[in-house]
């Protein structure tokens, strides 16, 4: 299912931002350049990152999960990236806190409920601290890709 | 047992509510416990809070509600998700 939903082309490896902003920009223009997204998905990104923030404190790799409102979205994908050095994300939990976050993943996603089959296998992935630490540590894109992909197969 | 009715709600309604409603789901029915599970936003708690019988959220919410209200967090990050799902079921056997 998450195989579905991941492409290479989509996966930024190493991604380098000095702010949340940035890298959500980064990664929302390459959802757009590739007609996956509108190009109103970049502000719904923000608007909701700010009220409802999604860092997510995973126990030493941390993720973010940015998504937004279906009608932004064209066709269900996940991009993702992996960043050089890890930046400042508000948490999910309390948007007080700062949560360091190392891999983001963009969900871009067009069914209200659908889509929870992707949602559940993501949550295990990252409950999975071996695997984060492979996307974590891979070198480029096509190795994140692998790893992601190799992940399909033990659910 | 009567129908409990429950409300969860993330920032967007579509992502991690739905994990969320899908986790209590399968307990509920486990424990032979009738659930209504509904997701919504949580800026749409107010309209949707009064015939609830629980809340669940993976957001803070600055408001109070006149129902149980139970931060779902755990079930995305997996840490200590058992510990409130118990919390979760002894509330509607309650």
């Amino acid at each position: 299912m998450i195989k579905d939903f991941i492409r290479e082309d989509l996966i930024l490896n190493p991604l380098v931002a000095d702010s949340s902003d940035e890298a959500l920009k980064i990664i929302s223009d390459l959802l757009y350049s590739k007609e996956y997204v509108k190009d109103s998905f970049y502000a719904a990104l923000m608007e909701r990152e700010k009220h409802f923030p999604t860092g997510l404190l995973i126990d030493g790799i941390n993720v973010a999960i940015p998504h937004t409102d279906c009608i932004h979205v064209i066709r269900p994908c996940i991009g993702i990236g992996v960043l050089q050095k890890p930046i400042n994300f508000k948490n999910m939990g309390n948007p007080a806190e700062n949560v360091p976050v190392d891999i983001i993943f963009v969900l871009a996603l067009n069914e209200p409920h659908g889509q929870i089959e992707l949602l559940q296998q993501l949550m295990s992935l990252f409950q999975d601290r071996e695997l984060l630490e492979s996307i974590k540590s891979a070198k480029n894109s096509t190795e994140t890709y692998n790893v992601i992909t190799s992940f399909e197969s033990v659910i | 047992m009567n129908t409990k009715r429950i409300i969860v709600a993330c920032g967007t309604g579509i992502a991690t509510s739905t994990v969320v409603a899908t986790k209590i789901e399968e307990a509920a029915k486990a424990n032979g416990i009738n659930v209504d599970i509904r997701q919504c936003k949580v800026t749409e708690l107010d309209s949707m809070a009064e015939d609830a019988d629980l809340i669940v959220t993976t957001t803070i919410t600055q408001k109070k509600y006149p129902v149980p209200v139970i931060n779902g967090l755990a079930f995305i990050t997996g840490i200590g998700a058992d510990k409130v799902l118990d919390e979760i079921i002894q509330k509607l056997k309650g």
